[in-house]
């Protein structure tokens, strides 16, 4: 994986918790829907982040055992 | 300027055209959701009985949710694809920070869409003209802003070719002055840090100038510098042309980013906004008749001696058109701007027409133009599923503007002249009511080119999607373009 990748992991986790605080002290509906998104999204943009390098990963080795 | 890089002996670069092909992909889906919105709200002005009641179906709420849509998603995504098609081609560079920095851009620009959507229809919103979205929306916006800089400003930085392509120049004013409008507009202060509701920092007549001053940037950099950016690379691109004048590029760019910026105050015309402010903006407006025709000018010249292409290059007929219509609606700016002609044509449908002869003529044609030359060089395909297809949406997209503007001009003028005229007595003529039905049935007119103009746009959208399947219908019709590069500017 490389550091930009761990960067933008590493914010969009930041942001999922930020979320999180939202939800938990949501004032009104939309605040409440916005945090709940913003840490639905944080959490499905980072599983995307693992799948990719993992994707990457696989992909190397096809090329290494295919010669 | 592109592709004689790799012959110069350099190592081909591998380009991210995944970003790319994703903005394309959103771009149209805005597109079609901005039309259906747009059609439905002018369904609404038509029979208001379509809102069935129902909050979140009113007129109110449904606005900016067709504004937003079109502006920032339709043409954000438009944008934002392009720039980083262009910026990687003509500096020979991959874009800059990696792939999970571009795809964040990618999804938090369209998070941002949603999230901003669902607060409108929500009933939330800052009731400034296209900022509606309230502060938390505002942070977040501006948090993938400055990164989409950063990648730009990276790509540019890390450029194999000595050269900034003037497209870049224009992509970069875009990204620069919309990030500033954006924060000085938005300065607002919440009234709980987890609550929605916001207050903003001005007030008043200043507050009042402060979003027009936004409100008319956003026209002039969002809607104009940027695509322009477009326009300066995929015309030429197209036509397999050099620009017609890159001197008269950097004049262009120059005047236009100095000038527009002064011109918001002519949307205050006989308010609470000093009388010389409202004529700096003014004579500003006129000022910028100037650049804006020497940038169609460019862009029409460019294709001197290469007019049979639009012939057998689908996209050069929206592109060309486009480039007329920025002429036809910087030329009508100008003259709105007039505070006599203000006097007559401020809040009536005439602003509306304008706008839409901007809007549809300008912004959604020049698009157009870029992704249907894009779509095959994106997804490997020799040509279009079928160049006849594009002929169609062509003419049947181009009658729906004809539609939407003259009704709209009409409707406009009755409703000044209409709502200026005096009885005998001094009394008014007309009541307000009575105007809005002499209006009705332009409004209906009005509504029948939006479909036309949504017809035209999901045909585009079968003709991209066959396109990448790998299909063609009239191969002999549409044949390959043409390899090669561009020679030096003929003006010049």
């Amino acid at each position: 994986m490389r550091p930009s990748d761990w960067l933008v992991g590493i914010m969009m986790a930041v942001f999922g918790l930020v979320g999180l605080v939202l939800v938990a002290h949501a004032y009104d509906d939309e605040m409440y829907l916005f945090g709940a998104c913003l840490a639905g999204f944080a959490l499905i943009f980072d599983y995307g982040l693992v799948k990719a390098h993992y994707d990457a990963t696989d992909r190397a080795r096809a090329r290494a055992d295919h010669g | 300027m592109v592709e004689p890089l790799v012959s110069a002996g350099r190592a081909p670069v591998e380009y991210n055209e995944a970003i790319v092909r994703k903005f394309i992909i959103a771009a149209m889906f805005w597109a079609v959701v901005a039309f259906t919105v747009g059609v439905y709200l002018a369904s609404e002005l038509s029979w208001p009985q379509l809102n069935f009641g129902l909050s979140f179906l009113n007129f109110g709420r449904l606005r900016p949710v067709h504004t937003s849509a079109a502006i920032f998603a339709f043409g954000g995504c438009a944008l934002l694809g392009t720039s980083f098609h262009v910026v990687q081609r003509t500096c020979h560079a991959r874009l800059w920070g990696g792939d999970a920095l571009a795809n964040f851009i990618f999804w938090g620009f369209q998070f941002f869409i949603v999230m901003a959507a669902l607060s409108y229809v929500m009933g939330y919103s800052q009731s400034r003209e296209y900022a509606e979205p309230e502060w938390h929306l505002d942070i977040w916006l501006t948090i993938v802003w400055v990164l989409y800089l950063l990648v730009f400003v990276g790509t540019l930085m890390k450029r194999e070719e000595p050269h900034i392509y003037v497209a870049n120049w224009f992509y970069l004013s875009f990204i620069v002055t919309v990030a500033m409008l954006h924060l000085v507009n938005n300065a607002a202060l919440p009234v709980h840090w987890a609550g929605t509701k916001s207050y903003s920092y001005f007030s008043g007549a200043q507050d009042a100038l402060v979003q027009w001053w936004y409100g008319h940037n956003a026209v002039g950099f969002f809607l104009t510098a940027g695509f322009l950016g477009m326009m300066y690379y995929f015309i030429p691109k197209a036509a397999n042309r050099p620009i017609y004048s890159y001197r008269l590029s950097i004049v262009h760019f120059w005047s236009l980013i100095f000038i527009y910026i002064w011109a918001g105050p002519h949307h205050l015309h006989w308010t609470a906004l000093p009388d010389w402010a409202q004529t700096l903006g003014m004579a500003f407006s006129i000022m910028l008749w100037m650049p804006s025709w020497g940038g169609m000018i460019n862009g029409l010249m460019t294709l001197s001696g290469a007019w049979d292409k639009l012939r057998t290059e689908p996209s050069l007929g929206f592109s060309v058109t486009a480039v007329g219509f920025y002429g036809m609606s910087t030329f009508e700016g100008p003259v709105m701007s007039i505070r006599d002609v203000n006097a007559l044509s401020h809040y009536t449908d005439w602003g509306i027409g304008h706008v839409h002869s901007g809007s549809l003529g300008w912004v959604a044609f020049i698009s157009f133009g870029a992704i249907y030359y894009l779509v095959p060089v994106l997804w490997h395909q020799k040509a279009l599923y079928s160049a006849r297809l594009a002929a169609w949406h062509y003419w049947i997209a181009t009658l729906g503007i004809v539609f939407y503007i003259s009704a709209m001009w009409v409707a406009g003028i009755m409703e000044g002249l209409m709502w200026r005229a005096y009885d005998a007595n001094g009394f008014l003529q007309y009541s307000f009511s009575e105007s809005v039905v002499a209006v009705h049935p332009f409004f209906v007119i009005r509504m029948l080119g939006g479909v036309l103009f949504l017809i035209g746009a999901l045909m585009m959208v079968y003709n991209l999607v066959m396109t990448a399947r790998g299909r063609f219908a009239d191969a002999a019709a549409s044949p390959p373009r043409l390899a090669g590069g561009l020679a030096p500017a003929v003006g010049d």
